[in-house]
């Protein structure tokens, strides 16, 4: 410290001293006044808690990497569809030449080809961006739920209920929820209520499907004598699983777009809190031990179904518009021991059996 | 076997006493007739979503029992909601006794054991009323007439009290301590230290720490009696061998028997064996009147909450009587606010009570803080102001025919300093009950009442 000190005391011009602000009950006459309206001003209220059209929403993925790998990829593909073209140019022109009928006919096909192309990947293309709008509205409502704001919640589930405006089952289920909604609810108690009221039993049905897969699997697997059809099979129901799963949650998925989930689900598994798995691995060791004592098969079953059974709860996780709260989480131990029981029962009816 | 199920019944029947807090004002009784409300009509409507055990339709019904204390006269939640559902519609009257009402709730037991033994459970809820005045007498148990009488002339060194406080100061200072006691003096010492309190209780000064409560309401057994007829004195002589006839020990004994025969009994019979507690704060009046009106008020509470016994209830303090183990904060009238500050009320309300809440904590207790409307006559809208969207609110104001909007100020974080406690930064008004067509058909509209029951009582389902 280079101040130096003094032995009487010292007084100093209050200007010319340099306080640190924080330290400092400043007064600040920073508020909003009261503010009492005229007797005409127009006021807007929530009460009437109705349906707005969906506003689209923009989705956030636009990669823009100019990787050389990627110019050398579009200038191949180009090539490709200009040879293409050029080729079916050539080639109805060669039938023309030769047949009015024929021609006619190649070239009815070739726009009939085209045509289907064009719809199925359209198809596929709005499939896969009602996924990413899941996502979307996955991040927006875990934002509204983390800040205690007020007002911002109303819009945020109306375009969830867009997503299930022509489910009969869940219509009602909405409207209650409407009836429930006060004009005092702040957002991350409007998502709470929605999630309870019309949510909640979704999460039911989804996990009923994947405790039935899960069994299925390991039932199957403890059954079968082939390895390579273990995999065909496990991979068979995962996939069913996850596309009626998804289903179940709003968004039909075709071909691409269960690709795209079992990608990003496969990512988040691997991902997934570490903590977790080791507690559900740990149990999985000593809750199966006894088993995997008595038969490697029930032992290979269990494992499978338990695999099935967690790619299934991270399915529901990646397949809910509103991320679940803790308490929510859908666990894998009451699954786990759902699939240990109904693979004993099986086995103690063959020893009974023997 | 009729019998025998009944017996298993009766034995797993549960009990809670819970304790509703508050100083004057601050809105108990219509918070306790809100509840009892909300409760009898929870079987119909979706007025308690944050209430798990009604929302989960587990409720089989809820019903108003006689209490078990014989000689309390028993809360007229009739009257209560007579008035405040009759047209005009008015908030109940101001409490001048205690009273208490006893609360069946009997529901499907969700335990998967007990749903073996005994499917259907009764919960008994038992809700004491009193004047608020009274809670400030708990505090006088552990004082002394001197250090008490101290506490006082402390308070008197400061406005607003300083210039409130002057008859009676004045008439203090006349008098001789050691001089024999007369019926005279006394009455009229009394009687000025009470005009002094009603004074301080005047709207416009809003102070709180009022003590002995029971000058300002003293009920209907004890008007007249000598007992009330003492005050606390400015100045305590520096010898204390004083003749028994004096003035001073007679006002001593009389302050003493006040708190033997008043404090503790009413404390002994209403005070001991809750389970759980919920503190009412009116923290807007304070925001409306002033800064010393905030301060009294914020000392209130803290001292009186010193006067309860917290801590876990466990199977050994069962045998011992029994201990709060669960403590809500309540900022009330949550609804004279707009909807986007009741977390700043909130926030303000725990930093207002931190001390409580240490203590609290300390031994052990769970607590919350919550702002709530008990019964909700606002009605949150929006509108354009100056080209900006504000939130505002919309009621019937208490003395006023027609419907007015406003936006009553933003709530602080954190206590203002005195100096910003300037004319018109706060105007929360207050508000007529609203008019409502079907009161007797559901439960009547509120801020977050459900999640204060589901804190306060949703662990006993």
């Amino acid at each position: 410290m280079n101040t130096e000190t003094w032995e009487t005391p010292l007084f100093f011009e209050l200007d010319k001293v340099e306080t640190i602000a924080e330290e400092e009950a400043a007064i600040t006459l920073d508020y909003t006044p009261p503010v009492i309206l005229p007797d005409d001003t127009a006021l807007e209220y929530e009460t009437d808690f109705k349906v707005e059209p969906l506003e689209p929403i923009i989705s956030s993925i636009s990669p823009t990497s100019t990787s050389p790998w990627l110019w050398l990829v579009g200038a191949l593909g180009l090539l490709l569809v200009l040879m293409l073209l050029v080729d079916t140019y050539h080639f109805i022109a060669q039938q023309y030449a030769s047949s009015f009928f024929l021609g006619t006919l190649f070239l009815t096909l070739i726009f009939t080809i085209c045509g289907t192309v064009f719809i199925l990947s359209r198809q596929a293309y709005q499939k896969i961006q009602i996924l990413r709008t899941v996502s979307a509205l996955q991040k927006e409502g875990y934002e509204l739920m983390e800040k205690d704001g007020y007002g911002d919640a109303l819009r945020y589930i109306n375009k969830m209920v867009h997503f299930y405006a022509h489910r009969p089952d869940v219509k009602e289920r909405i409207e209650r929820f409407y009836i429930t909604l006060s004009d005092s609810h702040h957002d991350s108690e409007v998502c709470n209520l929605f999630s309870n009221l019309v949510l909640k039993e979704i999460d039911q049905q989804a996990y009923h499907i994947v405790s039935q897969r899960s069994k299925e699997t390991a039932l199957m697997v403890m059954i079968s004598q082939i390895a390579l059809l273990d995999t065909v099979l496990t991979l068979w129901r995962n996939v069913r699983m996850i596309q009626d799963v998804a289903t179940l949650y709003g968004g039909k998925p075709g071909l691409l777009g269960t690709m795209s989930l079992i990608s990003g689900v496969v990512q988040n598994l691997i991902y997934a809190n570490v903590s977790e798995t080791v507690a559900d691995s740990v149990a999985e060791i000593l809750g199966g031990s006894m088993l995997s004592v008595m038969s490697a098969q029930v032992a290979q079953g269990l494992g499978s179904g338990v695999l099935t059974a967690r790619l299934g709860l991270r399915t529901m996780q990646a397949c809910r518009p509103l991320p679940f709260l803790e308490a929510e989480k859908p666990r894998l131990k009451s699954i786990r021991r759902e699939i240990v029981f109904s693979l004993k029962g099986i086995f103690e009816k063959k020893k009974a059996e023997v | 076997m009729a019998l025998f199920n009944e017996r298993v019944n009766r034995s797993l029947d549960r009990q809670v006493k819970l304790a509703v807090t508050g100083l004057s004002r601050s809105g108990k009784t219509v918070f306790i007739t809100s509840l009892v409300h909300q409760l009898l009509h929870g079987l119909e409507g979706t007025h308690l979503p944050f209430f798990q055990m009604v929302s989960g339709g587990r409720l089989r019904g809820t019903k108003a029992m006689p209490q078990p204390d014989m000689h309390i006269p028993t809360f007229r939640y009739d009257h209560a909601i007579e008035q405040l559902c009759g047209d005009p519609p008015t908030w109940p009257k101001p409490t001048n006794g205690i009273s208490e009402i006893r609360l069946a709730i009997r529901y499907f037991s969700s335990n998967p054991l007990l749903k073996l033994m005994s499917p259907i459970n009764t919960l008994y809820v038992d809700i004491i009323d009193y004047p608020g005045e009274w809670l400030l007498d708990l505090p006088l148990l552990e004082l002394t007439y001197e250090q008490w009488s101290e506490q006082i002339a402390r308070l008197c060194e400061v406005e607003p009290r300083l210039s409130l406080s002057q008859a009676w100061r004045a008439f203090l200072d006349t008098l001789d301590l050691t001089s024999e006691a007369t019926d005279t003096t006394l009455r009229q010492a009394s009687q000025l230290y009470t005009d002094f309190l009603h004074r301080c209780k005047e709207s416009q000064y809003g102070l709180s720490l009022l003590q002995p409560g029971r000058f300002t309401m003293p009920g209907d057994d004890l008007k007249g009696a000598p007992l009330l007829e003492f005050c606390p004195i400015l100045q305590i002589p520096e010898e204390l061998d004083f003749d028994d006839n004096s003035l001073y020990a007679e006002m001593k004994r009389r302050y003493e028997s006040y708190k033997e025969h008043v404090v503790k009994k009413f404390y002994k019979e209403h005070f001991t064996h809750f389970d759980r507690q919920i503190v009412l704060a009116d923290v807007l009046r304070a925001f409306n009147t002033s800064y010393a009106s905030f301060v009294d008020m914020r000392d209130a509470i803290n001292m009186v909450l010193k006067s309860f016994h917290y801590g876990k209830s466990g199977f050994i303090n069962k045998w011992f009587g029994l201990k709060i183990d669960k403590i809500l904060f309540a900022a009330t009238k949550a609804d004279h606010v707009t909807p986007n500050q009741l977390s700043n009320l909130e926030h303000f309300l725990q930093n207002m009570l931190a001390t409580s809440h240490n203590d609290a904590t300390f031994e052990g207790v769970q607590t919350e803080t919550l702002a709530l409307a008990a019964v909700k006559c606002t009605q949150a809208a929006y509108t354009t102001f100056q080209g900006k969207k504000i939130s505002c609110i919309k009621g019937m104001p208490i003395d006023g025919e027609k419907p007015v909007a406003l936006f009553p100020g933003e709530v602080p974080l954190e206590v203002p300093m005195p100096e910003e406690w300037v004319d018109g930064r706060f105007h929360f008004m207050e508000f007529k009950p609203p008019r409502l067509a079907n009161v007797h058909g559901s439960g009547l509209p509120h801020i977050r009442l459900d999640r204060a029951l589901e804190f306060l009582l949703g662990d006993k389902f």
